[in-house]
């Protein structure tokens, strides 16, 4: 097994307050830190986790393929679900690849008339996609059949997220405290 | 006209993708990363000679492996160079670094720590690129990058503004097409305490080479680096930039070697340091096959 170095499970590597609570309850949990050792170098950035970055990557990948599912049965009510959910998969797919071209460009126009800046757009894209897929999560909600749940099952993770990052504020110290012991940035300038 | 022009911007070496590329590490959030770059590898995958190329270099290191596990195999190198240029793109555009982890890390101070010039050689093999970016920056020791031109003139001018725009100005990039300038430059280089970092597993076209032995065949390795270390009695480290997953990098260091002259033939002493490189890239080579980012056949019969 891989040695792990305390820095790669500082809550300082992850940006969703779910998984910035739960590194923080784990370093813990674990008590004292292992000693460093000189050849790794852990770099402290809130989307260094690359957990994080699948866990949220493949859980937005399947909440849309089920909403997009949903929407061809409702469509075409001759199709099976298997039939559904392969033309949603792919069609979640191609929008997941494409829908930070279609929002790039407007943004693109804001960030040369200088409303905008250049590092500030990613940012704005997040937010976008977050609130197009709770607006949709909304829409689920209201429906009859299966959907309702996968609606019920967003908006609570959502409602967790939210209530895991109000923890996240009150610890603010503890947190910071935790970061500080279990080292990392060596890289940062 | 406009066609022939989107042609060239977004064939294999044209400009448009280096430009997408830039304008995509800042738009595409990172938990999309990993479909973006999936599909942008599947879809480079119709670049038919590249491909054949990874192959024919897949079926030397997996000799008697079926088609479809080499095609596989040719997607995973695919995937792979994708994530390296965005993370590459990633440092020089919003300073993104990975986590590193060192193998041979007393050969890597030993490197960092000698007021000496050294010649460092690697491979085109994960992120060079994003290697010598940071530790150049870290260090403050001039570095010059030795590699070959661009295929297309305004992807190397996009690169090279790049680089001046986002890089410090201790990295430079000498083209290995004016050979004879260049060796001047490098040796001054080395002379002044500054590292030169060169890829010795592709010769150019102007480039002296050497026969060597990789996988039981045939090659053409470069002999540069070792008559610039011969010319120079500078060390040469063999240094690999390894990604082991989402930013995060492995650098292996091997033992610095010297070539020095022992006899009145100055070819073998080179010949000698070229073999004993072609054992040191086979062995890194055969363990992160899905590193090595060859796109040309490096078996001399296959590459003709």
């Amino acid at each position: 097994m891989r040695w792990r170095h305390p820095a790669e499970r500082s809550p300082a590597r992850h940006k969703l307050a779910l998984f910035k609570l739960t590194a923080f309850l784990s370093a813990v949990m674990q008590g004292s830190p292992q000693p460093r050792e000189e050849n790794f170098v852990f770099v402290l950035d809130e989307e260094q986790s690359a957990t994080e970055c699948y866990a949220r990557g493949f859980a937005l990948l399947t909440i849309v393929t089920a909403y997009i599912s949903f929407f061809f049965q409702q469509l075409i009510p001759s199709i099976g679900f298997p039939t559904a959910f392969a033309s949603g998969l792919a069609a979640a797919w191609v929008a997941l690849n494409t829908v930070f071209l279609l929002m790039g460009v407007p943004l693109e126009m804001v960030r040369r008339a200088g409303l905008i800046e250049l590092r500030q757009m990613g940012s704005i894209q997040t937010v976008t996609i977050d609130i197009l897929v709770m607006l949709a999560s909304v829409w689920a909600y209201v429906q009859d059949g299966w959907i309702h749940y996968a609606g019920v099952l967003w908006l609570s993770v959502i409602v967790c997220n939210g209530l895991a990052q109000v923890l996240v504020l009150l610890l603010g110290s503890r947190i910071r405290e935790v970061e500080a012991r279990l080292g990392g940035n060596e890289f940062v300038n | 006209m406009i066609f022939s022009d989107f042609k060239r911007r977004f064939g294999v070496h044209g400009v448009g993708w280096r430009k997408l590329l830039s304008w995509g590490v800042h738009n595409v959030p990172s938990h999309l990363e990993p479909f973006v770059i999936a599909t942008w590898a599947a879809i480079f995958m119709l670049w038919r000679e590249g491909r054949k190329g990874v192959s024919k270099n897949l079926r030397l290191i997996f000799p008697g492996s079926s088609e479809i596990a080499t095609f596989f195999r040719a997607y995973r190198v695919f995937a792979s160079h994708a994530w390296s240029l965005s993370d590459s793109s990633r440092f020089q555009e919003r300073r993104t670094i990975p986590d590193w982890e060192f193998v041979g890390f007393d050969h890597f101070q030993r490197l960092i720590r000698s007021k000496e010039g050294a010649i460092i050689l690697t491979a085109h093999m994960g992120n060079y690129d994003l290697g010598s970016f940071l530790f150049s920056e870290k260090l403050k020791r001039p570095l010059t990058v030795v590699r070959a031109p661009e295929a297309e003139e305004d992807t190397g001018e996009f690169i090279d503004t790049e680089r001046e725009r986002t890089l410090s100005s201790d990295i430079k990039v000498g083209y290995n097409a004016s050979s004879d300038s260049l060796a001047i430059e490098l040796i001054e280089t080395l002379r002044s305490g500054g590292f030169v970092a060169i890829q010795g597993d592709l010769v150019s076209p102007t480039a002296s080479a050497m026969s060597s032995s990789l996988f039981g065949k045939k090659v053409r390795l470069p002999a540069g680096p070792f008559a610039l270390a011969m010319a120079s009695r500078a060390l040469i480290y063999p240094l690999f930039v390894v990604r082991m997953g989402r930013r995060s990098y492995r650098i292996i260091t091997l033992p610095p070697g010297s070539v020095h002259r022992t006899g009145r033939d100055r070819a073998v002493d080179l010949q000698r340091a070229v073999d004993a490189w072609a054992v040191q890239l086979e062995t890194v080579v055969r363990k992160y096959w899905f590193q090595w980012f060859m796109f040309t056949p490096v078996e001399e019969e296959s590459a003709r």
